[in-house]
């Protein structure tokens, strides 16, 4: 078994790299479409229209970045909602990418036509997932803000700094627990592309696999958070030492490429998980005997 | 409110009379361009006449400033040089602080693009797909 898992691992380079790709351009093409009304919003204010053009608003402390804000309020606020709902609307059809990288994780030799229609009939399955998933994260945050509220009643007569602590921890683990949840939606997306199993049956996989494999669903769902936090992090260190008020197209060419580098660094890691989840599917699969 | 016009000066041709005799001067080359005419002119907004400097951006990249000393509602600023105007910013180092609105006081002839913008912009839409997306 774990010959066959391995063999199957070695053969993943060149799809490990076709999915990422795909995953960090569907991403991208979303991101300039859900970002576009706010970048016009902001060219309507007016304050990038001078010799220095967008540059004031990167000065520190810049006087003209609260103007814009303070000016163009009305048009940002109007921008937000479109970006927003372009941005939910773009996340959507980022399913079908994310099933065709599961789909090329799985099999290496398929075209791309046949990827796209699997990614295509996986759609309906991913989507009742993901809303599944979101009333349970909904539901997760409930019940840290009701723990918060009863932890803070509970705690009045002790120690102020344990008052002001105990939120912090309750949505700590929230978070975490969180971050669980998005890794069992990962186990039974594969589950979906591996198995073809409907939604309700991808779901059960994954939860007999976090109860048989709990270390590793939960070491590679947090890894991959984890690895992407890290990236974000330093690519905001290394950023924040470049001047952008200077009129350098090389420094913005130099930001751009960091923080490109960034999310494909954060892309990698959750291909490399998403890889890891069709393992688990498979292992699952032959230890039943199927 | 500001406006900016330009217009060619092609160099001087024709028959002149000089110190040395007439002269005859051909054109130099057909469409031949010597120098640029601008004009800018400047409105004021409100009653309160506070002084101001006017920077012209030209072409090329060069900039020239120009005081007014805020009286009259409207104030031309004449130029010719070698490259035309594309960008007048009244007030450049935002020393009016009274002013209730400094996103007018830019005008450029060129449409101006945002490239610090667009990256920030990018990147943030794709934080947030990777957090909250698939």
């Amino acid at each position: 078994m774990n010959q066959a898992v391995f063999s199957s691992r070695s053969g993943r380079l060149p799809t490990s790299a076709a999915a990422g790709c795909l995953l960090w351009v569907s991403r991208t093409l979303v991101g300039l479409l859900a970002s576009y009304p706010m970048l016009n919003a902001i060219d309507a204010t007016g304050i990038g229209g001078g010799p220095d053009r967008d540059a004031v608003l990167f000065q520190p402390g810049s006087l003209l970045l609260l103007e814009a804000v303070r000016v163009g309020l009305p048009w940002l606020g109007s921008a937000l909602k479109t970006a927003l709902l372009l941005g939910a609307l773009g996340a959507l059809t980022e399913l079908i990418p994310l099933a065709c990288a599961l789909d090329f994780l799985r099999d290496e030799e398929r075209p791309l036509g046949a990827r796209v229609t699997r990614g295509i009939q996986c759609f309906p399955r991913f989507l009742a997932l993901g809303a599944i998933a979101l009333l349970a994260e909904v539901a997760l945050l409930l019940g840290a803000s009701l723990l918060a509220g009863a932890l803070k009643t509970a705690l009045q007569s002790v120690d102020e700094r344990a008052l002001s602590g105990a939120p912090v921890v309750v949505f700590s683990l929230a978070l975490l627990a969180s971050l669980w949840l998005n890794g069992m939606l990962d186990l039974a997306r594969a589950g979906v592309v591996e198995r073809d199993l409907g939604a309700r049956d991808a779901l059960r996989q994954a939860l007999t696999i976090l109860r048989e494999r709990p270390f590793d669903v939960l070491s590679g769902s947090y890894a991959s958070a984890a690895a992407a936090s890290f990236a974000y992090l330093t690519a905001a260190w290394l950023v924040s030492g470049v001047d952008l008020t200077q009129p350098f197209g090389s420094r913005i060419a130099l930001c751009f490429a960091v923080h490109q580098l960034a999310v494909l660094f954060g892309v990698a890691w959750r291909v490399r998980w998403l890889g890891r989840t069709l393992d688990l599917n498979a292992e699952l699969s032959e230890s039943a005997g199927d | 409110m500001r406006e900016i016009s330009n217009a060619p000066e092609p160099s001087a041709a024709g028959v002149f009379d000089g110190p040395d005799g007439r002269q005859k001067k051909k054109p130099d080359a057909p469409h031949a361009i010597g120098q640029y005419a601008g004009r800018v002119v400047v409105y004021r907004h409100g009653t309160l006449e506070l002084p101001v400097d006017i920077e012209l951006t030209c072409e090329d990249g060069t900039r020239q400033r120009q005081h007014w000393d805020g009286h009259g509602f409207t104030h031309n600023v004449d130029y010719v040089g070698p490259s035309p105007i594309v960008t007048v910013s009244v007030d450049p180092e935002q020393r009016i602080l009274l002013d209730d609105d400094l996103s007018n006081n830019w005008v450029s002839t060129k449409t101006v693009r945002a490239p610090r913008d667009f990256e920030r912009g990018l990147y943030v839409a794709q934080l947030l797909l990777g957090a909250v997306g698939p």
